[in-house]
């Protein structure tokens, strides 16, 4: 089992960073496409497997008409919802509708653009598929609160009787179906990763995925219930805090409590941003152990406390540096996260191209406008 | 001046396995030539060389699908120059340190240039190009909205109403593009205050007609939301905050792994700039057709400073400035 091993350096990123957003400011964005397929070659090119480089080959110009379709999608929705706000509802319903084949199509960008050793990843387009796996937990989410909404009726009633009781009706069944779903969560993680990792290939060799919905559970239930306590630690300090500062009642007493709160905001963020980094250090683990190139395996042992730390410092450099530590945290973050993924290369260097077309499909780059991370 | 045969060390991959064969490639005669021979003589100018990013390894792409990859970027960028194979504009703007201090200096510029004029240029260049009627139906949701959760039904005297309203019909502007219509409501939580919604319809809540203490200062507060009506300012906010949020993507959209919401801060300070630049624009219609019509300016800031500081408008998300309050006094 080989590590990959990221070897950019912060300094020369900053410089490709900071004309990166220059130019795309000066642009009025137009040159972001050529931004993201610089930053890309950076963190590609530097990203290395047992000596072999990444190497990441989309056309800006491709990714340029996709964002430009995506903003038009993001104007005519925001206008919606400014102009018409009755039909908001709906636009939103249409849109979420839609992100499970914008995440296929965006993958599918990504994996079709990702070259290693001179052979492409790629992405089988099964835009179906996806949605007959998200269907299934989604479905019982649906059914969940339409039996939860029949059961209030009556109370459902007198919220029609008035003008707007349309619109509350469906704010309420959203909410309900918020609720439905959170507990099927993980299993939507799950059943997306398995899709997208089965239907993925290294030239002619599958990736398969080797794991079942339960370790994704494990891992959303840790991350619950350290946020849970990340909270509550921070109510406690918070409550302390404004204790300490309330001090004997003064007039001065009130904008040091004030001022208290603010802390406690912060700290409370901080706290945040540290599980969100514990938690994204898990699931990679999770994810990344079960794919399987072939019969190679590939592993990830990132460490929970050192990336939510990560993530903690970072935010921190981040502010402090009103963004200018922003490429040193790419950085960091790509070396540590390298380090942790091995690779089992053994059998890599038989893996042959197979025919496949080098364009990736015109509607890939709206899905890659949408900027969907899946996080692999 | 190039050298006959200048050549570089790189790895070759054929692009159908997925096997490196180290190579060293030598330019002779416009041929790029490999040794060992893994790929047949071809000519430079059938190959394509990617612009460079820093020092990381590119890749010479062959005209049958092979790559040469290498890291010996001064010979690749003089084969590139003598042969006419791409410029490295973005390479040269980023590989000296001058030029990237100068990016940051512009960068910054350019970025409060588009934040503080720009976004709100163009937020009212695109709405006056908006048809009229594109925001009613927005307002009259709003109005609805405010009506079941906060406002109640006006206890205003007919007789008052009808007073307000002779004063209104003397205020409106000519050829106005909307119908104005003055509408009373008692504003519960929200106190003394005057709304303008889009479609030209400004609420006035019984609270801030108690508070008023004379005609003059009730026509300068409904000039004031007439002047938002008139320069779409609903409209206009909207825009900017969708212009903001865009400009904010695209400079900061790649952040995700390092806890991107502080991305969010300076966009909620613009907001709200943008919202006081909105009322003292206001100010300012309010401050000519007072004029125009002879009405005192001192009424307004009279009214002003009498507002208790909790209550907020529509459209402003603090209490009156003194700056607003001075430039209407002693007119």
């Amino acid at each position: 089992m080989t590590n990959l091993r990221f070897v950019g350096d912060a300094r020369e990123y900053f410089r490709i960073w900071i004309v990166n957003v220059f130019l795309t400011v000066l642009t009025l964005g137009v040159y972001s496409a050529w931004a993201k397929v610089r930053t890309e070659r950076y963190f590609h090119g530097n990203t290395l497997l047992d000596d072999h480089r990444f190497d990441f080959v989309a056309d800006p110009v491709r990714i340029l008409r996709g964002r430009l379709l995506a903003v038009l999608a993001l104007v005519t929705y925001t206008a919606v919802w400014h102009l018409q706000p009755q039909f908001g509802i709906y636009a939103l319903t249409a849109l979420m509708l839609a992100l499970p084949a914008l995440l296929v199509l965006a993958v599918g960008f990504r994996f079709h653009n990702t070259i290693h050793r001179n052979i492409r990843f790629r992405l089988d387009r099964d835009i179906l598929g996806i949605y007959r796996a998200v269907g299934i937990p989604i479905a019982v989410a649906l059914g969940t609160t339409l039996v939860i909404q029949y059961a209030l009726s009556d109370w459902a009633s007198t919220l029609e009787a008035n003008s707007n009781g349309e619109f509350q009706a469906a704010s309420l069944g959203l909410l309900i179906f918020s609720f439905c779903l959170m507990p099927l969560l993980p299993y939507l993680d799950f059943a997306r990763s398995r899709f997208v990792a089965s239907r993925a290939h290294f030239g002619t060799r599958g990736i398969s995925f080797n794991s079942g919905a339960g370790r994704f559970y494990a891992v959303y239930l840790i991350g619950l219930g350290l946020w849970f306590l990340a909270m509550l630690a921070a109510f406690v300090i918070v409550a302390v805090l404004a204790w300490m500062a309330a001090g004997s009642g003064d007039e001065n007493a009130l904008a040091r409590v004030e001022i208290s709160s603010y802390m406690g905001i912060g700290i409370m963020y901080g706290l945040w941003v540290f599980v969100m980094g514990f938690f994204a250090a898990r699931r990679r683990n999770v994810l990344i152990g079960a794919l399987r190139i072939g019969d190679a395996g590939v592993t990830s042992e990132l460490s929970g406390l050192w990336l939510g730390w990560l993530y903690l410092s970072n935010t921190l450099a981040i502010l402090l540096s009103v963004g200018l530590l922003i490429p040193w945290a790419k950085v960091r973050t790509a070396r540590y996260v390298a380090a942790c993924t091995t690779v089992d290369v053994s059998s890599l260097d038989s893996v042959s191209a197979g025919i496949d077309d080098e364009r990736s499909a015109a509607s890939e780059e709206i899905g890659e406008a949408f900027g969907y991370d899946l996080g692999f | 001046m190039t050298s006959a045969s200048d050549s570089i060390n790189g790895r070759f991959y054929d692009g159908r396995v997925a096997k490196g064969t180290d190579v060293r490639v030598a330019l002779s005669e416009g041929k790029l030539v490999a040794t060992p021979p893994v790929f047949p003589a071809v000519p430079i100018a059938a190959t394509k060389i990617p612009s460079r990013v820093g020092n990381t390894p590119r890749a010479i792409r062959l005209p049958d699908g092979g790559i040469v990859e290498t890291d010996d970027h001064v010979t690749i960028d003089r084969w590139q120059s003598t042969h006419g194979l791409g410029q490295n504009f973005a390479h040269r703007l980023e590989s000296s340190s001058a030029s990237a201090l100068a990016s940051l200096v512009l960068l910054i510029a350019a970025l409060a240039a588009t934040t503080v004029w720009g976004v709100p240029y163009m937020a009212r260049v695109i709405a006056d190009r908006l048809p009229e009627d594109i925001a009613v139906d927005a307002g009259q949701y709003a109005l609805q909205q405010l009506d079941q959760l906060v406002f109640e039904d006006s206890r205003l005297k007919t007789v008052d109403r009808i007073k307000l309203r002779m004063i209104f019909s003397t205020l409106q502007p000519e050829n106005a593009a909307v119908s104005y219509q003055l509408e009373f409501r008692d504003g519960g939580r929200l106190g003394a205050n005057a709304f303008a919604l889009p479609d030209g319809t400004i609420v006035l809540t019984d609270q801030l007609v108690a508070l008023a203490e004379s005609k003059d200062e009730l026509a300068a507060v409904l000039l004031h939301e007439i002047g938002h009506v008139d320069a779409r300012h609903s409209l206009r906010l909207m825009l900017s905050h969708a212009g903001l949020a865009a400009l904010t993507f695209t400079v900061f959209g790649d952040v995700t792994a390092a806890g991107s919401l502080v991305v969010l801060l300076p966009n909620a300070l613009m907001d709200s700039a943008y919202s006081r630049d909105m009322e003292w624009d206001a100010d300012s219609y309010a401050y000519e057709r007072m004029s125009a019509l002879g009405i005192p300016k001192q009424a307004f800031s009279d009214l002003l400073v009498r507002l208790p500081s909790s209550d907020a408008g529509f459209l402003s998300s603090h209490p009156p400035s003194p700056w607003r309050i001075a430039r209407f006094a002693g007119q």
